[in-house]
């Protein structure tokens, strides 16, 4: 079934549809906010916390958005939730993980790649994961982030320079 | 374009997925979250208004360019067939706006039932309501302009211009109950136009109709009446959300 029959559905109630939806993008979402927070109890969690608002918005959501679309645009405001409420945790954190990364450098690349991500600003992160890891256009990235496609632009060429400027010995 | 470099660097970076234990509790708790909030209910008639303003305004020209034709037709010529022509003319308005009105119709019913409780068939018969409507007002019209300007029987030429009425309704809807919308309205016009010219080809069929009686014509306008409301009762308590938007003609299932 389509997404749009299925997101219809569950706007009349139906559970099964609402679960069909869940299983279908569960490790899509997952996915991105682990790459965004690095840190896999916050992404279960957060997870979660993407179908619930989702749940709640349901009657408001217009089909003319692409459900992936819009519950990447979901998982990014709870995301940026949860760095506004535990900013310092999750700074610290990122520390950890990257210096941590750095003494494995050599040999284990993951980690490496994880935390030169988890380096980049935020908004710079976002594009890069929905870009490359989700092959998202511009078009659609500039919608997901509410930003306009020259900024997404400009967003990705500054985060792939850092990128590479962090990786410079790997790449 | 990705960059080469960064996209076969950023491919290391794989993460290991949440088991399905986390995934169906997840599903679980989505699920126990949603609420069953009673949305407002919609009376018929706001339903009727909120459709005439989602109405697309080609449709609106449409209906007043076919006006004009028919009193300028009425007014310039004067002869017992014109006035036949003219009244199986008017139900082409129904054939063109049955498609005009159920193609603009799916974003606005996605967004209604969004909010409200409307089944779509109820939005299906609002459309309906509207479209026969304005067909009606303006066969009236065009009988009460006749009345006027020619010696045609009114309370006759109002039934024949119905009978037209119904029977392309009766005609379009039965198509669109097993094609797409374009097809049905493509069959419905080749029928009734072919049905239109044999009354121009053939005098006798002309004289036929021109020459019925009240009696027989209102015998056959409530048939027509009768078989148009039975699609319309089926259509209403039927259709399920798939067939509808396959009635809609927006998608195809």
């Amino acid at each position: 079934m389509r997404d749009r029959e299925l997101v219809q559905q569950a706007k009349y109630g139906d559970k099964e549809a609402l679960s069909q939806i869940v299983r279908r993008y569960y490790n899509e979402i997952y996915l991105f906010i682990y790459r965004r927070l690095g840190d896999s109890y916050s992404a279960e969690d957060i997870t979660q916390e993407v179908f619930l608002k989702f749940t709640q918005c349901l009657p408001q959501y217009k089909e003319k958005d692409k459900l992936k679309s819009y519950l990447l645009s979901i998982a990014i405001n709870c995301s940026n939730d949860y760095y506004r409420k535990a900013k310092r945790e999750v700074l610290s954190e990122e520390i950890e993980i990257t210096e941590e990364a750095e003494n494995s450098f050599d040999s284990d690349m993951r980690e490496c790649i994880k935390s030169a991500l988890l380096q980049l600003p935020d908004e710079q992160r976002n594009v890069i994961i929905l870009r490359y890891y989700h092959d998202l256009k511009i078009r659609e990235i500039s919608r997901i982030t509410s930003c306009s496609q020259s900024t997404v632009k400009s967003r990705l060429y500054r985060g792939e320079n850092q990128l590479k400027e962090i990786l410079k010995g790997v790449l | 374009m990705k960059n080469k470099e960064i996209k076969s660097a950023l491919d290391y970076y794989d993460v290991k997925l949440p088991d399905e234990d986390k995934i169906e509790s997840t599903v679980l708790n989505v699920i126990n979250s949603q609420r069953t909030v009673k949305t407002p209910e919609l009376s018929f008639k706001r339903i009727i208004i909120s459709q005439i303003s989602s109405v697309k305004n080609s449709f609106w020209f449409f209906s007043f360019l076919f006006l004009i034709v028919i009193v300028f037709m009425y007014l310039k010529i004067d002869s017992e067939y014109t006035t036949l022509f003219l009244f199986s003319t008017t139900p082409f308005l129904n054939i063109i706006a049955l498609p005009t009105l159920f193609f603009t119709f799916n974003r606005e019913r996605m967004e209604l039932e969004g909010t409200c409780l409307i089944k779509p068939a109820t939005v299906f018969s609002a459309k309906s309501v509207i479209c026969g409507a304005l067909d009606l007002i303006l066969i009236l019209f065009a009988v009460l302009i006749s009345a006027i300007v020619t010696d045609v029987p009114v309370l006759q030429s109002a039934f024949l211009g119905f009978l037209g009425y119904t029977s392309s309704a009766f005609i379009a809807m039965c198509f669109s109950l097993f094609f797409k919308t374009q097809v049905a309205m493509a069959v419905t016009s080749a029928i009734y136009a072919v049905a239109v010219s044999s009354v121009f080809v053939f005098e006798d069929v002309a004289n036929f109709i021109l020459n019925m009686n009240f009696a027989t014509l209102s015998i056959i306008f409530l048939l027509f009446f009768l078989l148009l409301s039975g699609v319309v009762y089926y259509t209403k308590n039927n259709y399920k959300y798939e067939r509808v938007v396959f009635l809609y003609g927006t998608e195809n299932i």
